[in-house]
């Protein structure tokens, strides 16, 4: 029984033989401290991220720069913590890693325990947590600068001695003392330090502590081969709230009831289990950091603080907020377009090269216009998703992101949401991709599959091609008031609708499918300092990284699907048909055999589409998309255009034989134009100004984007989110194009 | 500074603790009310949390164990979050949740920051 269950818990389990011993360290600490720098520097540029089995929290990991090779030295780093008691997933999943029960990670041989020296209290009551689980530890005391401009001399020497470990004082910004720290620790690791005597810190009442010592010694004997400290776990169990007769996981029977009965006994004596703890550990971190920390002088107001007094000030805090915003979307907007169209050359060219390697035939088809043209239509946004990212990391590490949460939280709130959604919203405007990868920054699972869920709906720049063809094919440019006229307002009207839906279904979807506790919202506000252009590269490329391999991969295979769809089954009638066309005009050669040619290769695509299984389908949606007053073509626009919207513009540009408009104006009017002149077979025109807005407020709600899909299944791991997302999305869509023309009609519009 | 109010012994109700130590205490504290009912630039002290348990938890854990000196920076627009400076570090905490920090505050300058030192 007992040898099952250290089996089930994985304690103390003698390592397999293996060619070279690769040791494993943990770093960890209070978010903000950063951690994540010191890691970065302690490993360069050879971090893989990933993802622990079965959640979305995420995993970095990476070999030590320096490490000798006949003893690889794996560094891992934790998600931030306040404590060893959890309160998010991220906290609950760096516990079990640092109690060495995290399945696939294999148990610390040392750990680097990252600690603020600006924050010193706060950071240290999380590190004698940590210290006193037993593992070799060192801490590295970074931000010292930061501390010293506070007025604070903290003497890390005096620290060393109190804390009992070895104490490195670094600045991970600069990498000031990083190679100091990297010695100590390979030092640490080489000696294999048997484990330091038991320390704690922590002013206990006495009854407590005798009930820590019982429930230690029961620890013991259950798990002989354990590797943490049995009085630290024991000190954990007793105060952790979660932990108790209803979960009981991780841990038999016996010691669940040993903790109950232990709380119980204190109870009676008159002790609060709960804050006994954390009130004895806050004493002597109190005065471990008295003992070691000189003020030299004492600050005025910071130049933080009189930032703050106009960022976050009542009104002119949002109204910058509002600018910052602004400027961060039209910055991306016209610095992205250079790169997009040179991109989008290099896609054409490649198409084009191809069509010079391969000849025609199912392989060409195959490659140029599924592989090439798909992968390179989602290739070409990169430029824009690192603008973002860019501006987003700008945000990040000055530290301005943290008030943007503040100011935006009571808005939030009222959602259900936190004010750490606001910006991942706001940036879905421009394209919902980086707005779902920027939800990681959002610790609560559920408030960020809401966000991931919703953000869609905000709309996106993808969306203006397709409006832009509607308004101008459908809507009669008629002055409203004043200066506005009804074009420009039932753009505006469709963005206010896309906005609408995202708050509604944000509030519907967290008062009932995703319904759970508010966790407490704790915001740090950093001191604001000037991002260092080497980490924000780096950052930058990170995502992009992660983007492109996404790009290779099920958007491909999406792609490809969608090309298949709309190229076959082959009319064999009908590509004999064309060839005899395409010989005689090019027997003929006449003047314009360019344009000819041209709009012959049009018509040959037009019918191949009414052909094929995309056509088909089309035909198939009809009874479906009658009531909303489309055709089978436009059906089969709307499944073309699930991969990316945009494609919808060209499929009725293929649909109603118009040359491919090339970016300029002329070329959505002559599609606008043949749109206005399409007739139903009873001679009313079937583009109306109804079917024109209904179409577009389809196209509000509607998902057609397959990148997002990939990124959503990525992101959330499962398909199942993904597609209720596109499932409740198409149901919307449908639903509100329904009530649009069928009120319009009621309105005589029709 | 007066004798730390320990609310972790149950035995008494807070109000008799706090009537207690302020007997023959500090002039300069006031009886104790909601941090979120105090001015912006107020420094108080903490004399407990009622907080439902878990959140009661991790308010504590950073740092507002009672005695703790705390200063109440600003409170958002609108009723949003508050931002606290507590034990050297800056926390923004929801209206909501800080409505269950009660504190007393001090009249007055209070003695030290709540930086380079918390409780006396």
């Amino acid at each position: 029984m007992k040898a099952a269950l250290e089996l089930v818990l994985r304690r103390g389990r003698k390592r397999g033989p293996t060619t070279a011993k690769v040791r494993q360290v943990v770093v960890c600490g209070n978010p903000n401290c950063g951690k994540t720098t010191l890691f970065n520097a302690l490993t360069g540029l050879r971090a893989k991220v990933g993802n622990y089995p079965g959640v979305t929290v995420e995993r970095k990991e990476g070999r030590l720069v320096g490490s000798p090779v006949e003893a690889p030295v794996q560094v891992l780093d934790l998600p931030g913590c306040y404590s060893l008691m959890p309160q998010s997933l991220d906290e609950a999943i760096a516990r079990e890693v640092l109690l060495g029960r995290a399945v696939g990670v294999p148990p610390p041989d040392a750990v680097v325990v990252v600690v603020d020296a600006s924050n010193l209290q706060r950071n240290l009551y999380f590190a004698t947590q940590v210290i006193e689980l037993g593992y070799p530890t060192i801490v590295a005391l970074n931000m010292i600068d930061l501390a010293r401009q506070n007025g604070l001399e903290i003497d890390a020497a005096a620290l060393s001695q109190r804390l009992g470990v070895p104490v490195c004082p670094v600045v991970a910004r600069t990498g000031q003392g990083v190679a100091a720290l990297r010695q100590s620790l390979l030092e640490l690791l080489r000696r294999g330090t048997p484990a330091p005597e038991p320390r704690r810190f922590c002013k206990l009442p006495a009854p407590f502590a005798a009930e820590v010592d019982g429930l230690a010694g029961l620890l013991e004997q259950l798990f002989p081969g354990s590797r943490v400290r049995a009085q630290a776990e024991a000190l954990l169990l007793l105060g952790d709230e979660r932990f108790g007769a209803t979960s009981c996981v991780h841990y038999p029977e016996a010691v669940c009831q040993a903790v109950a009965v232990a709380r119980q006994r204190l109870e009676q004596a008159g002790l609060d289990w709960r804050t006994a703890a954390i009130e004895g550990r806050y004493d002597q971190v109190a005065e471990i950091q008295r003992a070691v920390t000189t003020v030299t002088a004492t600050p005025g107001e910071t130049l933080t603080d009189r930032l703050d007094r106009v960022l976050t000030h009542r009104w002119w805090g949002l109204v910058i907020f509002a600018v910052v915003m602004a400027l961060m979307f039209q910055g991306i907007f016209t610095l992205a377009r250079y790169p997009m169209s040179l991109l989008q050359v290099l896609v054409n060219q490649s198409e084009a090269g191809l069509g010079q390697l391969i000849p025609p035939g199912p392989l060409h088809d195959l490659l140029a216009k599924g592989v090439v043209r798909g992968v390179g239509a989602v290739v070409v946004f990169l430029p824009q998703i690192c603008l973002l990212f860019l501006f987003l990391g700008v945000l990040e590490d000055s530290g301005y992101m943290a008030r943007a949460a503040f100011l935006g939280d009571r808005i939030m709130s009222r959602l259900g949401l936190s004010g750490k959604s606001f910006i991942p919203l706001l940036s879905s405007f421009a394209c919902a991709i980086p707005g779902i990868l920027a939800t990681r920054t959002i610790e609560n699972w559920r408030d960020r599959l809401v966000t991931i869920l919703v953000a869609p709906l905000m709309s996106c720049s993808a969306r203006l091609p397709v409006y832009t063809l509607l308004i101008a094919a459908c809507i009669p440019d008629l002055p409203v008031l004043g200066p506005l006229r009804l074009p420009g307002l039932t753009l505006l009207g469709a963005y206010v609708l896309g906005l609408s839906g995202a708050v509604l279904m944000a509030w519907l979807l967290k008062g009932s499918l995703l319904k759970g506790p508010a966790p407490l919202l704790i915001l740090e506000l950093p001191p604001y300092r000037l991002p260092l252009l080497r980490t924000l590269l780096r950052h930058m490329w990170d995502r992009a990284k992660v983007f492109l391999q996404q790009a290779g991969t099920v958007i491909l295979g999406i792609n490809i699907l969608l090309w298949f769809l709309a190229s076959y089954p082959k009319n064999v009638q009908l590509e004999r048909t064309f060839q005899e066309r395409r010989a005689a005009l090019q027997a003929q050669a006449p003047a314009d055999s360019e344009s000819a040619l041209e709009a012959l290769d049009r018509q040959h695509t037009a019918a191949q589409l009414e052909y094929s299984f995309a056509g088909r389908l089309g035909r198939l949606l009809e009874p479906v998309l009658k009531p909303l007053g489309f055709d089978w073509k436009i059906g089969v626009g709307i499944i073309a255009s699930f991969a990316a919207r945009e494609v919808f513009v060209s499929t009725m540009a293929l649909m109603y034989d118009v040359g491919q408009p090339h970016g300029d104006r002329r070329g959505s009017g002559t599609l606008a134009e043949a749109l206005q002149a399409q007739r139903r077979p009873d001679g009313t025109r079937l583009y109306t100004p109804l079917t024109g807005l209904t179409l577009i407020v389809f196209y509000v709600f509607a998902l057609q984007c397959a990148s997002t899909v990939a990124v959503v299944q990525r992101e959330t791991r499962s398909w199942r989110w993904p597609l209720f997302q596109w499932a409740y999305m198409a149901g919307l869509a449908w639903g509100m194009a329904f009530v649009c023309r069928h009120v319009g009609l009621m309105f005589g519009l029709g | 500074m007066p004798e730390a109010v320990r609310p972790s012994n149950l035995a008494q109700p807070v109000e008799t603790q706090v009537a207690q130590s302020n007997a023959g205490s500090d002039p300069r504290l006031q009886p104790p009310r909601s941090l979120t009912a105090l001015v912006a630039g107020t420094r108080a002290s903490v004399v407990e949390i009622r907080a439902p348990a878990d959140h009661r938890a991790r308010l504590l854990e950073l740092g507002l164990v009672p005695g703790t000196l705390v200063e109440l920076v600003r409170l958002a627009p609108l009723g949003g979050p508050v931002e606290v400076r507590v034990r050297g570090s800056q926390l923004v905490l929801r209206r909501d949740e800080a409505d269950h920090i009660w504190v007393q505050p001090w009249v007055g300058p209070a003695p030290g920051r709540p930086e380079a030192s918390s409780s006396e």
